[in-house]
């Protein structure tokens, strides 16, 4: 039984042709359901609960990757198996899930390949893809054994669960993967200007550390994206969480 | 069934795990169960069950451990390698060295004991390689001397 969650911005009367192409496909392969929509004054956790007391096995989130930020840390704590349609932008969580967009993405849902993958949990809320925010004045150390020092004038932190490449240096480095029970750390020179074209290669590639733990701190409240969605806080609390969720991924996905 | 037959780079063991950049200095205990890369600077201690490189511009004030290491970086600390060390050209190491398989490039030096041994602990002084000339181990002569019963070949290579 698949319960499908359409994110408010879906009401545009420009995704109009695809969500009906997306329904169409959905009752020809017999995988049509129930729908719910996110609205100013519904929640996805609230939504989720309701239909889970029906016998709901399947949450299919149809939207970008903001809505499925949404709909994970409603779905974190239970054991729903999470389904995918990409429509609108941006979509990198479900390219890296090897998710195609629009109507193809049900051919995909209907040949239910799952996988337990792993989830990212920031002060008590969960993660599927990535937390970034500037490294500067802030202090991380992990699992209280190591402690990070940025020499860069100006850096962006990553703590990434899902698999994307994170260098430009040509040997393709990638980071990130779900089923590995760790988070890697991504941490890369920021520079702007003229410092940046007269910059060694070198020094604009990013370390990559794998943590299970991590804190951050910092004298003052920062920015925190968060699979898409800002937060202001002063301190960090990040781990992984193995195998939390179990999710239905297509061929093309970037992990195993 | 579910399962990529083809594993990614990554997965293989060719792509490393944790790259530390020029950009990063790591204080404490590094622990890692992949292979390693260190481009910035390290202090305190570094193990890996894995392979280790310690780049040109690196610089490492810590004990170090791995199955595997190519350094071309400083070193100032003991090292301990399971299997096999090598030595490029620019390589700088301060501290006492155990491997099983040691290659040292001509320009690299090693300001300490080193001991290729695990059972009989068999020791080449060394002090500088100097660059261009082919150097050859010297053991210890009190030490060669106890070991002559059995003489053994040191399973030890310089390249130029």
């Amino acid at each position: 039984m698949y319960y499908y969650i359409y994110d408010s911005f879906l009401t545009d009367k420009k995704y109009e042709r695809v969500i009906a192409s997306v329904e169409t496909r959905l009752t020809d392969l017999g995988i049509s359901g129930k729908i719910g929509r996110l609205t100013p004054f519904t929640n996805a956790k609230g939504l989720i609960r309701d239909e889970t007391r029906r016998g709901v096995q399947t949450i299919v989130v149809v939207g970008n990757d903001e809505t499925i930020a949404k709909v994970v840390e409603g779905i974190g704590d239970t054991k729903l198996t999470l389904g995918i349609i990409p429509i609108g932008t941006p979509v990198s969580i479900a390219h890296s899930l090897g998710i195609p967009e629009g109507a193809e993405a049900c051919d995909v849902l209907s040949k239910r390949l799952t996988q337990k993958i792993d989830l990212g949990m920031v002060n008590g809320r969960y993660f599927l893809s990535q937390v970034c925010f500037a490294g500067d004045n802030v202090s991380l150390e992990s699992d209280g054994k190591f402690r990070l020092t940025m020499l860069a004038e100006e850096c962006e932190v990553t703590i990434s669960n899902l698999r994307s490449v994170v260098a430009d240096d040509g040997a393709g480095h990638t980071a990130g993967d779900p089923m590995d029970g760790w988070l890697d750390a991504l941490i890369t020179p920021r520079t702007v200007g003229l410092k940046n074209v007269f910059q060694r290669r070198a020094d604009k590639v990013p370390s990559v550390i794998p943590i299970r733990r991590m804190s951050v701190t910092a004298a003052e409240p920062f920015a925190v994206i968060a699979d898409g969605r800002e937060f202001m806080n002063d301190t960090l609390s990040i781990e992984v969480v193995p195998e939390k969720l179990k999710i239905i991924t297509g061929r093309e996905r970037m992990f195993a | 069934m579910f399962q990529k037959s083809t594993m990614s780079p990554r997965e293989n063991g060719n792509e490393p795990e944790t790259i530390i950049a020029p950009s990063v200095k790591v204080e404490g205990d590094f622990v890692s169960e992949g292979n390693v890369v260190i481009e910035g600077m390290v202090e305190g201690s570094l193990r890996t069950s894995r392979d280790l490189r310690v780049g040109e511009r690196a610089r490492i004030s810590a004990d170090v451990g791995a199955a595997n290491a190519v350094v071309a970086g400083e070193i100032r600390g003991n090292i301990v390698i399971s299997e096999r060390l090598e030595l490029e050209p620019t390589a700088k190491i301060y501290g006492d060295v155990k491997t099983k398989v040691f290659i040292v490039s001509s320009g690299a030096s090693v300001n300490g004991r080193i001991s290729m041994d695990e059972t009989e602990e068999r020791s080449v002084k060394s002090s500088r390689v100097e660059k261009g000339k082919h150097s050859e181990p010297v053991l210890e002569k009190e030490e060669a001397l106890a070991h002559e019963e059995k003489p053994k070949v040191i399973n030890t290579f310089f390249t130029r």
